[in-house]
């Protein structure tokens, strides 16, 4: 079973991604499709924000985020730094978006290919494995979609910054404060990007002959080593 | 239909999540800061600074010049009056004595002179005048004599003119010498010594600051010497209380009075401003203070004695009404109109509209700018008062 085209990939891998994995080995430009959503969404949700949000307030929470253990003195210095970027924000927010996916893809995508090698007969490309990653990535237009939903629905323009981590797992369980050392772990850690590693397990498993299990594991490795690195840094 | 029902409840669940999100969000209460109503006083004050100076002290200057020859005193040493601070070189003032007292001696001699020569002239004019009443001598030599016997009359009051001249000079002497010897003016501190032996001191510098050699205080009144900015000054009076901040004891304040008020302004070095020069006694304190030492003051110009008062950042404007947010028991906040009292920097009288003990909302401003009626606040953090 696999997706019949573009279009129908961009549903199937959110309802069942194998078939969507399936169609997409043999057409690569797909992901060309994939990419727009996100970049799309992704823009479309920092603009929505940006746009509504009381600048002064977003202001206050920057200030707030980077100056836990500041002095007045110092966090007067960071305001005014703060503000003459505070027009550009949008336009930092989305460029820095995009091209933060296009890098941390580039990056997955090596990892991809090098763990694919395990499989004598799967062989694809750098660039596949790039479109590939790029799928991977798609919950975070049902992500973007929820910030959007949420800006657009709110009762006053005092948006917080951490409403692009509305799912995380910070906000959903821990509810921790900002200043708690576990507090940009946590809020970075969020459902859709479980989801994401269950999409790259399920990909893993229909583009190479792996189990269930080692394709899994291959897909949540990096994050494992990730936020085990952060934890240590934290902890030291 | 497994997989229906699994995508229908996971969208479900997304909705959920998003509803759940913006309803939670609406219903954060902000958080704020509260503190009590308290009953004491409130000082308005005017901050300025100056420098600390004895009350009563004496600049000691001199009159003659020459050479330090001994110095018997320190910086800090205290004095009674009529000790001797220290000594010029007497070598030249003694020889202008003993020169002065030659001249006067000499003076004497001339007059005793004069006086036998007057003697002389007159047993001589005696003798003549006998001779020319019978005829034996001529009338010019009678009057020769006559005449010289006048002229050596007018040559002894001009000799005992000399005689004043050189007493008046001896004195002079004299004085100077005396002058070489410094003594202390009143009993009190040496606040300064600022000469040493061998070095020159000049007569007649008496405007030059810096000039004087030594300064004796009385250390046991200090005065603020305080530079009031002119447009405090009208807020200004005798005996208002000042709180005095000396650099060497930040935290705990010297209290004093007002004693006395500057009637001209001055121009404050090293700035356009115009300043008043404004004195403030300072109480006696068993903590040591030394003159010169800069200091800035408090001085309460207006004080409300025991009237209920407020945090200033409570206080709330609305058209020319004032308000606060008094905090319910049950966290909800409702707005209180105040009438207004004096104020300080940090503190507001309230004259009406409050109760002792009630809690009012302080802050942060911009959570307060939100606040409507009945709404709901989550208080951050007590102050100290609150807690007890």
């Amino acid at each position: 079973m696999k997706s019949s085209n573009a279009l129908s990939a961009c549903i199937d891998i959110f309802i069942s991604p194998s078939k969507a994995f399936n169609g997409l080995k043999e057409a690569k430009g797909w992901s060309w499709l994939a990419f727009a959503l996100l970049a799309l969404t992704l823009t479309a949700s920092a603009y929505t924000f940006y746009a509504t949000a009381d600048s002064q307030f977003i202001l206050d929470q920057q200030v707030a985020a980077a100056s836990v253990d500041a002095t007045i003195g110092e966090k007067k210095m960071i305001r005014q730094s703060m503000e003459q970027s505070l027009d550009n924000q949008v336009w930092f927010a989305i460029g820095g978006g995009i091209f933060g996916l296009l890098f941390i893809n580039a990056l997955l995508s090596g990892y991809y290919m090098l763990i694919s090698k395990q499989d004598p007969d799967a062989n694809y490309g750098y660039g596949a494995w790039y479109g590939f990653g790029v799928w991977s990535m798609m919950p975070m237009v049902i992500s973007s979609l929820g910030v959007v939903a949420l800006v657009l629905t709110a009762s006053n323009n005092e948006l917080p910054i951490s409403l692009f981590n509305y799912a995380s797992i910070n906000q959903l369980l821990l509810g921790l404060e900002l200043g708690d050392s576990f507090y940009t772990m946590m809020e970075s850690l969020s459902i859709f990007s479980l989801w994401s590693i269950a999409l790259v397990a399920i990909g893993l498993k229909c583009w190479t002959n792996f189990s269930f299990n080692k394709a899994l594991l291959f897909a949540a490795l990096p994050t494992i080593m990730i936020y085990s690195i952060w934890t240590i840094i934290i902890v030291a | 239909m497994k997989k229906a029902i699994i995508i229908t409840l996971a969208i479900a669940a997304f909705i959920a999540l998003i509803v759940s999100k913006q309803i939670t969000g609406d219903e954060k209460a902000p958080e704020v800061n509260v503190a009590q109503v308290e009953q004491g006083s409130i000082a308005d004050s005017i901050m300025a600074s100056g420098n600390l100076v004895f009350n009563t002290q004496v600049q000691l200057r001199s009159e003659v010049t020459g050479r330090v020859d001994k110095v018997f005193v320190e910086e800090g040493q205290s004095v009674k009056q009529g000790d001797i601070l220290m000594r010029l070189d007497t070598t030249a003032f003694e020889s202008e004595v003993t020169r002065n007292k030659a001249v006067l001696r000499a003076s004497e001699i001339e007059i005793k002179h004069s006086k036998t020569r007057l003697l002389n002239i007159e047993r001589q004019l005696k003798r003549q005048k006998e001779l020319y009443d019978v005829g034996l001598a001529g009338q010019e030599v009678y009057e020769n004599l006559q005449n010289a016997r006048d002229l050596a009359k007018i040559d002894i009051e001009a000799r005992v003119e000399s005689y004043n001249q050189a007493k008046a000079s001896l004195s002079i002497a004299e004085d100077r010498l005396s002058k070489s010897v410094f003594r202390a003016p009143m009993s009190g501190l040496l606040a300064s010594v600022n000469i040493k032996e061998g070095e020159t001191v000049i007569a007649g510098t008496t405007n030059i600051i810096g000039s004087d050699l030594m300064l004796v205080a009385d250390p046991s009144a200090i005065l603020a010497e305080l530079r009031v900015d002119e447009t405090d000054i009208a807020g200004i009076k005798l005996d208002q209380h000042a709180d005095i901040y000396a650099a060497a004891y930040p935290n705990q304040p010297f209290t004093g009075k007002v004693i006395n008020i500057g009637t001209s302004a001055k121009n404050q070095a090293g700035s356009q401003g115009l300043s008043f020069r404004v004195k403030v006694l300072l109480d006696n304190t068993d903590r040591q203070l030394y003159a010169g030492m800069s200091c800035r003051a408090e001085i309460a110009t207006s004080i409300a004695v025991n009237g209920l008062k407020l945090p200033i950042e409570a206080v709330q404007k609305e058209d020319d009404k004032t308000f606060v947010w008094r905090l319910n028991d049950d966290n909800t906040v409702s707005k209180a109109y105040v009438e207004v009292g004096i104020s300080s920097d940090i503190e507001q009288a309230i004259t009406q509209g409050l109760n002792k003990g009630e809690r009012i909302v302080i802050g942060p401003a911009r959570p307060i700018s939100k606040l409507k009626e009945n709404d709901t606040v989550k208080v951050k953090q007590s102050t100290a008062k609150d807690a007890q």
